[in-house]
């Protein structure tokens, strides 16, 4: 599972150099995001620029992730590329994620 | 225009399921559909292997799925075949969630719910012990 973290004030930001989210690591994902969350990390930053590819085992795990930061934190998601977009769309997630074009936007509204 | 017709062969395996997406999205833009639309039958035959995977084989690998691709001038059609368990329904889940509600927010279900939405048709019988799952998608005149 290729995330690099990197902390910015009290947020956390993961880069996800994974082309494909997938089953196939979906559930390291989510066990490698809880590990975040269970750090104090409340505030993340999830930059997904790289990613071509995501199913809906990848959408559940970033769902969990959610879920687990709860309701005094928020889980962003930054650099979604167009099919990316269309997916998050489809399954009505765009509805629950706030979407940022480039981090310093997701970080401007983290600190905001 | 004489049907085309292609098969594919993986192993009840995870880590191959992209192979399978990769292939079908490059068929999809031969076979004439645009990106978005290859990208659509791509999420479309990941998530149907992945049940397979899932609900047929209880994610044990060593058993055999066949992608049987089809195609002709006006539709594609993606058979995805396997010798497990066999489903009990064909229904759309329903993904009607409430945005807020942080707790109830859904983690599983969407495959289905996304396969029912992008493609024309879905069909899927079990017989003499071989489950086969089909979806079809019209191609552009």
């Amino acid at each position: 599972m290729q995330l690099e973290t990197r902390k910015v004030g009290n947020v956390l930001v993961v880069d996800c150099f994974e082309a494909r989210l997938d089953a196939k690591v979906a559930v390291d994902f989510k066990t490698t995001m809880a590990g975040f969350i269970e750090q104090g990390n409340k505030i993340i930053i999830l930059n997904i620029g790289s990613v071509t590819f995501i199913d809906s085992s990848a959408l559940g795990a970033i769902v969990s992730s959610l879920k687990l930061i709860g309701r005094d934190g928020d889980l962003m998601i930054v650099g979604a590329q167009d099919a990316i977009v269309r997916m998050f769309k489809l399954t009505r997630m765009d509805r629950v994620f706030k979407m940022f074009t480039t981090e310093d936007e997701a970080l401007a509204a983290a600190t905001a | 225009m004489k049907k085309k017709t292609i098969t594919l062969t993986i192993d009840s395996n995870l880590e191959d399921v992209g192979l399978v997406g990769v292939s079908v999205h490059a068929l999809g833009k031969h076979l004439g559909l645009d990106e978005s639309c290859a990208d659509e039958v791509e999420i479309c035959v990941v998530e149907a292997v992945n049940n397979a995977i899932e609900h047929a084989y209880l994610y044990t690998p060593g058993h055999t799925i066949q992608i049987l691709v089809q195609s002709d001038e006006e539709m594609l059609s993606i058979a995805i075949k396997d010798t497990g368990n066999s489903m009990e329904q064909l229904d759309p889940p329903n993904l009607d969630f409430d945005p807020e509600d942080l707790d109830n927010l859904p983690e599983g279900g969407m495959g289905l719910y996304i396969i029912h939405n992008v493609m024309d048709r879905i069909s899927y019988d079990s017989e003499n012990g071989v489950n086969t799952f089909t979806m079809f998608r019209r191609l552009a005149a």
